[in-house]
């Protein structure tokens, strides 16, 4: 990156506001064993142009943080707390009339499994040109089949004119993401998320849709919410991270310096279990245990029981997310000791 | 950067053969009226040839639909082959009877990717890990039963009397486990290893790699370890196979595919993986386009609608995996030549 373009990111970052602000998130379900926190004051925000990551094994309330936000959690059985601003409307709290402009519109999403997202039944053009016809309406059939034709080829789809009108069933896995890309896309939201979006598709194939998922951000300025369990995939395309586990945010910080120097023993263990080519004629130093579960969620340190780390302050006291570096926060008593380390 | 891979001292030298598997292929009948009527058939794996040394993991990467779940149970004919051989020492397994077969499949056991699907929930842990034992009576005398399994389930790293639960009252990565231990039952000389922690958490898969490498050690076992997670399987291999569309496009040691891979494809896929350091990535290349359809796949060369090295031969003649299939080879038919083959991995480093 040439000293130039440094210079213009940092500028950007501190003049343009944020596009969405999630502060104190928490998302608690009512089940037939009692009431289970799945999500527990989840704070970030992100810019326009900015790709921010959430990383996390399954259970770790990644999905639901963002079906929060959505507004595709039921309730009951779900109960939110806290807010969601989209520029200066809180999600959480205006009016159905307000968010119904927001969601789908101005913050929109891709889901993993694109085979069964889309519609069987319906061509894929119709699909995507209702986009139009639901968010603008007025817009004409033929405009809104012209516009879907453009999205297809601005995602790469062949042959765009001839295949709109063909149903889901004749695209691959990979064709089918790029069509619901090309719906999320459609409205040219200032917020795109992203939850889990290759993980169901081969590694040749997720290059492809890293790529496009990358350039399209560039494009269009648009923001990146990236949810996925691969390090790797955050580590290359997220500006800054955000690593959950049991529903709160262990560590967050620049992607780049976080999986450099972790700050928390969890991302260590997360990162140390991924086989690096160095460790080959090693064992891999593993987390022991298993994520918890959240009918039975650890005391004081959620992570304590697998923490190579912990003291017996660990299981009484729930360390706070703190500030360890500039723009770095760690949830660890001993966070500076480990980013020391 | 510090040459990390030329200081890793690689394995000894190669163990006896203990599998040879020459020209074994899996043709299904396409499905579709219109298809079936022209005859079409899926080639699911297609004259795949290579050996299995003792003591050796031989790993095999591929992407869906390539095949490798197909030659997995083909190996173990839990499908039945279209050709082919596998020779077990003197013996084609392929021609066995099938009573003959299920004598064979003590030395050969399979770990499935699913842990929830693989293991029947209405038998307790222990019913799981002694029906072999039931079906071959002279495998351990019934008085040793108990203490057996105990035995087998603290070395899959479960208590001992895990056995009276049943698999749903296990995670995933436990039931992965119970899945090993049934494997083990019968101290098999091979497992073939279908995905098997591809359904699990980072950090259960790591566990799951470290206590297969253990037991490999401990019972002398030999691998098959079939997954698309390039990392795992550089970790846990000592040679690897690519697959693309039913068949082998290249074999070596991991020293061989991780760091000169020879094959475009082989260099594609990865440089397609994504890698948490800076310099462990790649100079990206892209793939146009997706896998064909093993139906009708491309004729010559199957990679070359999508190969950035095609030439007219490439559609006129299929190129053989040349070379000796215990070593290293690849099937391209400009593997020798210097245009940009065989180039050491280009870290983007700076
Ligand atoms: N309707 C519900 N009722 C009760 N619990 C729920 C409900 N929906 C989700 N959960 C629980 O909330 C927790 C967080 O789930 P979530 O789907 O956000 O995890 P995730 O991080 O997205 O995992 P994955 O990587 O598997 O997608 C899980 O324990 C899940 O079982
Ligand atoms: S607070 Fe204690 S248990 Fe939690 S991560 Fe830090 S050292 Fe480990
Ligand atoms: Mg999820």
């Amino acid at each position: 990156m040439a000293m130039a373009d440094i210079a213009r990111t940092a500028a950007v970052a501190e003049v343009a506001a944020p596009v969405l602000r999630v502060t104190d998130l928490q998302v608690a379900f009512q089940t037939p064993h009692g009431r289970v926190s799945a999500v527990n004051g989840v704070s970030y925000e992100i810019r326009p142009g900015e790709t921010v990551g959430i990383l996390g094994e399954s259970g770790s309330g990644k999905s639901v943080s963002v079906g929060a936000i959505m507004g595709l959690l039921d309730s009951p059985p779900a109960e939110i707390g806290g807010h969601v601003y989209f520029r200066d409307t809180d999600l959480l709290n205006a009016p159905p009339a307000e968010t119904r402009r927001i969601r789908g519109d101005r913050v929109s999403m891709v889901f993993q499994d694109a085979v069964t997202a889309l519609n069987p039944g319906l061509t894929v053009g119709y699909q995507i040109s209702e986009m139009y016809r639901v968010h603008r309406p007025g817009t004409s059939k033929r405009d809104a089949l012209n516009k879907a034709v453009a999205l297809m080829d601005q995602v790469k789809i062949p042959s765009a004119r001839q295949r709109v009108r063909s149903y889901p069933y004749e695209f691959s896995g990979g064709m089918s993401q790029r069509i619901m890309i090309a719906m999320a896309i459609a409205l040219a939201p200032d917020v795109l998320i992203a939850d889990e979006p290759t993980t169901a598709l081969d590694v040749t194939v997720q290059a492809q849709i890293m790529q496009l998922l990358t350039e399209l951000r560039e494009q269009t300025g648009m923001a990146l919410i990236l949810i996925t369990h691969d390090i790797g995939v955050v580590a290359e395309t997220a500006d800054r991270v955000m690593v959950m586990y049991g529903g709160r945010v262990m560590e967050s910080g620049p992607t780049a310096e976080v999986v450099a120097r972790p700050a928390h023993p969890y991302t260590i263990g997360l990162m140390n279990s991924v086989p690096r080519a160095e460790m080959k004629h090693e064992k891999l130093r593993t987390i022991e245990g298993a994520p918890p579960v959240l009918t039975a969620m650890p005391s004081g340190c959620p992570f304590h029981p697998r923490c190579a780390k912990r003291q017996p302050e660990c299981s009484r006291d729930r360390p706070s997310l703190q500030s360890v570096a500039l723009g770095r926060e760690s949830a660890c008593h001993f966070a500076a000791e480990v980013l020391g380390a | 950067m510090p040459d990390v891979v030329a200081s890793a001292a690689p394995r000894a030298s190669l163990g006896e053969p203990l599998l040879q598997v020459r020209d074994v292929s899996k043709h299904y009948p396409a499905r579709g009226d219109a298809l079936l009527k022209a005859g079409g058939v899926v080639r699911a794996v297609d004259d795949v040839s290579f050996t299995l040394h003792r003591g050796e993991t031989l790993g095999i990467v591929g992407e869906s639909g390539c095949g490798k779940s197909t030659l997995a149970r083909v190996l173990l004919r839990l499908v039945e082959p279209t050709g082919g051989q596998a020779l077990f020492g003197d013996t084609d397994i392929f021609q066995l009877s099938r009573r003959e077969m299920r004598r064979h499949r003590r030395r050969m056991q399979i770990v499935f990717q699913d842990p929830f699907a693989s293991l029947n929930p209405r038998m307790t842990v222990a019913q799981i890990i002694r029906e072999p034992w039931a079906i071959f009576p002279d495998a351990l005398p019934r008085r040793e039963w108990s203490d057996r399994i105990a035995e087998l389930l603290t070395r899959v790293g479960l208590g001992p009397d895990d056995g009276h639960r049943y698999p749903h009252q296990f995670s995933g990565g436990q039931r992965q486990r119970i899945g090993i231990a049934r494997a083990l039952a019968l101290n098999p000389e091979i497992v073939v290893c279908d995905e098997p922690v591809s359904a699990l958490d980072v950090s259960i898969q790591a566990q799951v790699i470290n206590l297969l490498e253990e037991i490999q050690e401990e019972f002398g076992l030999s691998y098959i370890f079939i997954a698309h997670d390039l990392s795992v399987v550089r970790h846990i291999s000592d040679r690897v196979a690519v697959m693309y569309l039913g068949k082998i496009v290249e074999i070596g040691t991991w020293q061989q595919i991780y760091d000169h891979p020879a094959h475009p494809y082989t260099q594609a896929l990865l440089s397609a993986a994504p890698a948490i350091d800076p310099a462990e990535r790649r100079d990206r290349v892209i793939l146009q386009g997706e896998v064909p359809s093993p139906i009708n796949p491309p004729s010559g060369c199957r990679f070359r609608t999508r190969c950035h090295m095609a030439e007219a031969v490439c559609a006129n003649e299929a190129p053989e995996l040349s070379g000796d299939p215990t070593q290293r080879a690849v099937a391209c038919h400009f593997a020798d030549s210097d245009r940009g083959m065989d180039a050491p991995i280009q870290a983007n480093s700076a």
